[in-house]
């Protein structure tokens, strides 16, 4: 930020030290270092370490000049301490001879250069690896570097960078203080594991030591134990203590040794023993009380940063909760366990830090634990299961739709008297009223808080701590000037000396509109209306004709954190499939010229951001930069693995952008995918989530977006988990959703497309749509299969009900129902095979198919329609004259049924005509009276098969001009007729494109084979068609929706109902006919939104062809029973959903 | 159930345009079921008379034929003692183009050419063809006796 540009480049060798020093304070708190210079109380402290007369850069000035500070216990302070008498001390020899094997002499120095003569502790070093991490030792620690420093200070950035490690950028305060620094005593019991006189006796210093048991310790004489890797778990909290010689003696007890071990582990604390009671007569596992003195570790204070990654392959026992997050939390728990037993209290806290909220802080913390102690053990059972795909190990408990729906309809309160703002007038589309008021709404977002002046306050997570001046028995401490205090924050186990200032606000939100009204316009309004003050002094410049040249030309400058101001810069990060849509609705919505786009994406990445988007740069800068989800984690993977340094890339994370933007930011949902772990790492002053489900159906979900906004404190997980995750999983739902309603609020902007303004007036105004069920009747061929299906799969199911095994035959039994949703459609599905492929349980279907296949009965009765249906060829052998006789009779009265005229004109072999159902209702009639049926006129018998039916090609476009008789035909009924289904669709497309003929309509199945079967009918009636189904390739589908979206003429689009489900826009449709129910009516509103979206201008008419008296009757009930239950949703297990569907089926075949 | 269009249309019918010497009238609670009149046709035995008949559409109407019978006593060898007809297209010879109109006047056409060699009557077809013109005599008396309305 600004900063940097106050610096300045003279003062670059200086900034390698304010810089270093700033990392801290920003990568903890992001907080602006200019509002720092405010708070002369901590800042007194700053300079402490640019003065220390042992730094290794004599020649640089102090940053602050004004406060020398005289303490000398600068960086230096601990080394010669320890270093000094050490290096002298440390025998190569004995070290080799303890550890047996050949040491490579890098090691051993480092090992010197940390253990000195402490044998012991080398030794113990080079097991248990610690030396690895001391390696790292930043150079800042070593001793007289001087000679060096010039050169480093001067170094390119990324050497720089390169020099501190990924995690442990050193802070200047720590300069300052020692490396340990007491805070306190309390009383342990331990337990003894060796018998014998004398060993311990009151006053004894003993060590206090973590057992390391993987790795035997031939230093301690004892033979190394044996222990598998699940005692190795078990065991790995002991904590011994040995008297000074380094024998182990005893064991503390394990309650403490719990949380001493983590302390310990994780370098926060360092324990002295003193003995106050043991007995002269030490027997095993006997009881002793020591007094523990507890030193804080200047590796406390060490800011954890760039390591996100690093744990990912903790293993599925922890996949649940990282290793970094376990790690935090028994850290938390141990800091707020030790603070109470050495009743150390806060002198300054909030109110959050009431006793109760520690009880519930720990609490939550123990509530954890379990769930992971239970989650290790479900996962121990069942160990043979393949590994759990990430979304399944989501944590946390999933929403009841009730709450769902409690949450948003409280986050959807959205204030209609919100004041408006307009765009930016190179702006080139015009808003509506509630993308303005989203866009005042934004602005104000953005602007907050950076112009007042904050009172400072401390952070509400963090407590203030005094360092005590006396020690337990009364005696006082050696004194740190000018470091009185730490914080400590009992959420998350941080601890710090700086102060931990109140957060600014976060600059960003969630905008959370529902889809359709326009998120993306509204962000790009806000990108043009919101510029950061270079971008509009570069656009001043620009309009007053100057040139690049004539800007003050300002060298690039880096960050503390390694990145590189990118101040007139957005980054988009988007979907791949989106990017393209980005970039035009971006150009579209800009007045020309007035917004510079890029794709950053393949091999359109070669370039250097940071040298683009600079300042420097800022006439020519990138307005908008978008990218991909993937292309963010693919940078953030390499640079994780590159040891974090972030300076050393030219990618996204080298620059500190001025604003980000997540669209579609549920893809992020999982706090513990890589792809979210890389967008919290995206520098920028403004951020921005886009999604119209910012809780998909976890509270956690809502987590990792608060996380990536970086909003305080809820982006503290371990706080997200006392005040709302423990809650709500204790059942206490209305607190939670409260608090999650108190962290939304000011957050999130969402309407809905339903919302209504105040007067009355829908938000967006949708032309209408009408959904109507049609009924269809099964021919009686048709009706023969269905019964056939229906009464066998009946008998199987109950069949196996009576013997309890509906699970286990549950693929069987399903395949059959959906043989009997197939027969509805179209009695030739049943036996296609292809079909099978349609529904998950494939495998076992086709095995069900082949069984029905096989069956005799069914196969005749399916060869009977089929016959009824193709018979050979079309006697369309009439005379003009009957033709034309028949053609004017179609206007007359039906003698059937007196319908004028009639409906479906179909004539007999006599050439008698009557409406098609009369006909056939009348045959069906006599026949039944087991009479042979004869002609309602001329009484001469009627064959069946000589019936035709009269089609008239009125509304077919091609057809001669309307001033002639309109051509007909006969067409024998049965052929071309297809199922029942078939037939209605046709009858009902022909109806329209009489009405309107040059409509198109979306023709929806979830059969891509039935889609198979419309096609020849369609062909028929000379409709014009395409399709869209799963099989076809992106490109052909591209190519299909083009054609559909600009055809000009009657058009039918073949959908089937998984392709089209979801993305596609049809609003170029205005009918909908959706051929057969799906389980839930979610799937088909879905489909039907394709069409009845933004967009659409006209009237939308839906069918639903649904078969009468049959399982497609029955399943409209259960969708209404369950419209908004959680199958749709997603919310079940798979279990769960085959419990429910048993049920359905159960109703569908009682 | 709704009255199917075609009744509707019938009856409709039936009263915009009656036909001479008949008259069907629906009830009103029950519009399937016709009170129905026929004069008898004129130079036939049962001139003069007015006969009662009870007409009811069932409900697969019309794919099956309207049911019907005289209420008034007649002595015709197609009319039982119950007043049943005995008439083939009121039986298997019915078409579902036929309609209340022709029915009636089917039987209409019935009364003036009785047919005793299809009879339903058997007593009454025997006397008729034994000796026609006695049977005539009874007709025409029954006619008087039965059908011809008294004077107020």
């Amino acid at each position: 930020m600004d900063v940097s540009g106050i610096d300045g480049p003279p003062s670059k060798r200086r900034r390698f030290f304010a810089d270093s020093s700033d990392d801290i304070i920003d990568e903890a708190h992001a907080d602006p270092p200019v509002s720092r210079s405010a708070h002369d109380a901590d800042d007194e402290n700053l300079p402490v370490f640019s003065d220390a007369p042992s730094s290794p850069f004599p020649a640089k000035t102090p940053v602050a000049s004004s406060h020398p500070s005289p303490a000398p216990i600068a960086i230096t302070d601990p080394s010669p301490r320890e270093d000094g008498p050490n290096q002298a001390g440390f025998d190569r020899e004995m070290f080799q001879s303890f550890v047996g094997t050949s040491v490579p002499p890098n090691v051993i120095a480092v090992l010197e250069e940390h253990c000195g003569s402490d044998m012991n502790r080398a030794v113990n070093m080079y097991f248990d690896g610690t030396w690895k991490k001391l390696k790292r030792k930043p150079p800042g620690l070593r001793p007289p570097a001087a000679p060096a420093a010039p050169a480093s200070s001067s170094a390119t950035p990324a050497r720089r960078t390169a020099n501190e490690t990924a995690s442990r950028a050193p802070t200047s305060r720590l300069y300052a203080i020692p490396e340990s620094r007491y805070i306190g005593a309390f009383g342990v019991e331990g337990w003894t594991t060796r018998s014998g006189f004398n060993l311990l006796k009151h006053g004894d210093p003993v060590r206090i030591e973590r057992q390391k048991i993987q790795v035997p310790k031939p230093s301690l004489g004892k033979p190394g134990p044996r222990v598998s890797a699940a005692a190795a778990k078990r065991v790995d909290v002991i904590v011994r203590f040995t008297d000074l010689a380094g024998r182990e003696i005893g064991r503390l007890a394990k309650e403490t040794a719990s949380w001493v071990s983590a302390l310990m582990d994780q370098k926060i604390c360092k324990f002295e023993g003193t003995c106050v009671y043991a007995p002269e007569r030490l027997r095993t596992n006997e009881t002793v009380f020591l007094q523990l003195r507890c030193s804080l570790l200047r590796t406390a204070f060490l800011s954890r940063g760039f390591q996100a990654s690093d744990n990912r392959a903790a293993g599925r026992f922890e996949e649940a909760e990282t290793s970094e997050e376990r790690d935090l939390r028994l850290r938390q728990i141990a800091l707020v366990k030790l603070f109470q037993e050495i009743g150390l209290f806060p002198t300054r806290g909030n109110a959050a830090a009431a006793k109760s909220q520690r009880d519930r802080l720990l609490h939550a913390a123990e509530m954890a634990e379990t769930k992971e102690a239970e989650k290790t053990k479900a996962q121990a059972v069942d160990d043979s299961a393949a590994s759990p795909s990430s979304e399944e190990n989501e944590e946390g408990q999933e929403l009841e739709q009730d709450h769902l729906d409690a949450l948003y309809k409280k986050a959807q309160s959205f204030d209609f008297n919100t004041p408006e703002a307009e765009p930016a007038d190179t702006f080139a589309f015009s808003l509506r009223p509630y993308q303005k008021q989203a866009l005042h709404w934004m602005m104000a977002k953005e602007k907050d808080a950076k112009d007042q002046t904050r009172e400072e306050s401390m952070h509400p997570l963090w407590e203030e701590y005094a360092w005590p001046t006396k020690d337990h028995d009364d005696k006082p401490l050696p004194e740190h000037p000018n470091q009185p205090l730490f914080y400590v924050n009992p959420y998350s186990g941080e601890l710090s000396l700086e102060f931990p200032r109140q957060e600014q606000h976060c600059l960003g939100g969630i905008l959370a509109d529902e889809m359709g009204l326009g998120k993306t316009i509204q962000m790009l309004s806000l990108i043009h209306t919101h510029r950061s003050g270079v971008a509009l002094e570069a656009q001043r410049a620009a309009h007053s004709m100057s040139t690049v040249s004539q800007l003050p030309r300002l060298p690039m400058i880096r960050r503390r954190d390694g990145t590189v101001d990118a101040p007139c810069t957005t980054l988009v990060i988007a979907p791949m499939s989106l990017l393209a849509q980005w970039q035009s609705e971006a150009e579209n919505a800009s007045h020309e010229g007035t917004l510079r786009t890029m794709v950053y994406y393949g091999t359109e990445k070669n370039v250097d951001l940071p040298t683009i988007c600079c300042e420097a740069n800022a006439a020519n800068a990138p307005d908008v930069v978008i990218t991909s989800y993937g292309v963010v984690l693919s940078e953030f993977t390499q640079i994780a693995s590159g040891n974090g340094n972030r300076g050393g890339t030219r990618g996204i994370f080298s620059v500190n952008f001025f604003r980000v933007i997540l669209d579609e930011a549920h893809q992020i949902k999982n706090r513990q995918s890589k792809t979210a772990r890389a967008c919290y790492e995206i520098a920028a002053r403004h951020r921005w989530a886009l999604t119209g489900t910012p809780i998909v159906n976890r509270l956690e979900d809502l987590f990792s977006l608060v996380r990536f906004l970086r909003v305080e404190p809820w982006n503290n997980f371990s706080y997200w988990r006392t005040f709302i995750t423990v809650p709500f999983e204790s059942k206490d739902y209305m607190r939670a959703l409260d608090v999650v309603q108190t962290v939304l609020e000011p957050l999130v902007m969402r309407r809905t497309k339903d919302m209504k303004t105040p007067d009355g007036a829908p938000l967006v105004a949708l032309p209408p749509k009408t959904v109507e069920i049609v009924d269809i009747e099964l021919s009686k061929e048709e009706r023969d299969v269905y019964n056939y299906i229906f009464m066998r799969a009946k008998r199987t199911f109950f069949a196996n009900v009576e013997a309890g095994t509906v699970m286990k035959a549950f693929t069987s039994i399903f395949a059959q129902i959906l043989r009997l949703r197939q027969s509805c459609c179209h009695p030739l599905l049943v036996r296609n095979q292809e079909v099978v492929a349609e529904e998950e349980e494939a495998g076992a279907l086709a095995d069900a198919a082949a069984g029905l296949a096989d069956d005799m009965d069914l196969q005749s009765l399916i060869e009977r329609f089929a016959a009824a249906t193709d018979d050979g060829k079309d006697a369309n052998v009439f005379g003009a004259h009957v033709l034309s006789q028949i053609r004017d009779e179609a206007l007359n009265e039906c003698p059937i049924c007196a319908e004028e005229p009639m409906i479906n004109q179909t004539v007999t072999g006599c050439w008698h005509s009557a409406c098609k159902n009369c006909i056939l209702e009348y045959i069906r009639h006599q026949t039944d009276k087991h009479e042979v049926p004869r002609c309602w006129q001329c009484r001469q018998a009627i064959n069946s098969r000589d019936l035709f039916e009269v089609v008239r090609y009125d509304d077919d476009p091609d057809a001669p001009p309307p001033s002639q008789a309109p051509r007909i035909m006969l067409q024998r009924i049965g052929i071309g007729s297809s199922s029942a289904k078939v037939v209605a669709l046709i009858n009902h497309l022909r109806d329209l494109r009489r009405e309107n003929p040059t409509i198109k309509s979306v023709v929806f199945s979830q059969f891509t084979s039935f889609l198979s079967l419309i096609e020849p009918a369609l062909d028929r009636a000379n409709i014009h068609f395409v399709r869209l189904d799963g099989t076809m390739a992106q490109k052909a589908r591209a190519a299909v929706l083009d054609e559909f979206r600009e055809s000009k003429k009657f058009t039918v689009l073949l959908l089937s109902l998984k392709a089209g489900g979801v993305g596609l826009n049809l609003t170029s449709a205005q009918r909908v006919y959706m051929m057969d129910p799906w389980w839930s009516f979610a799937v088909e509103a879905q489909a039907i939104d394709r069409v009845h979206r933004m967009g659409q201008e006209n009237e939308v008419k839906i069918y639903r062809f649904i078969v009468k008296d049959s399982v497609e009757q029955r399943m409209l009930k259960i969708q209404d029973r369950k419209k908004f239950i959680a199958t749709s949703l997603g919310m079940m297990s798979d279990e769960e959903k085959k419990l429910q569907r048993i049920e359905d089926i159960k109703e569908l075949l009682s | 159930m709704a009255l199917p269009k075609r009744i509707v249309k019938e009856t409709e019918r039936l009263m915009a345009e009656p036909v001479p010497g008949i008259s069907a009238v629906p009830h009103e609670d029950n519009l399937r079921y016709f009170d129905v009149e026929i004069h008898g046709p004129s130079s036939s035995p049962y001139e003069g008379g007015v006969f009662k008949l009870e007409l009811f559409l069932p409900d697969d109407y019309p794919m099956a034929p309207p049911k019907i019978r005289f209420l008034t006593k007649i002595f015709h060898p197609n009319v039982d003692k119950l007043g049943r007809i005995c008439l083939d297209v009121l039986k298997n010879n019915w078409s579902p183009a036929l309609q209340i109109r022709t029915i009636l006047l089917s039987i209409q056409a019935l009364l003036g050419a009785p047919n005793p060699d299809d009879p339903l009557a058997a007593d009454v077809a025997k006397s008729w063809k034994e000796d026609e013109q006695a049977a005539i005599a009874t007709a025409r008396a029954w006619t008087q006796k039965y059908a011809v309305p008294k004077e107020a």
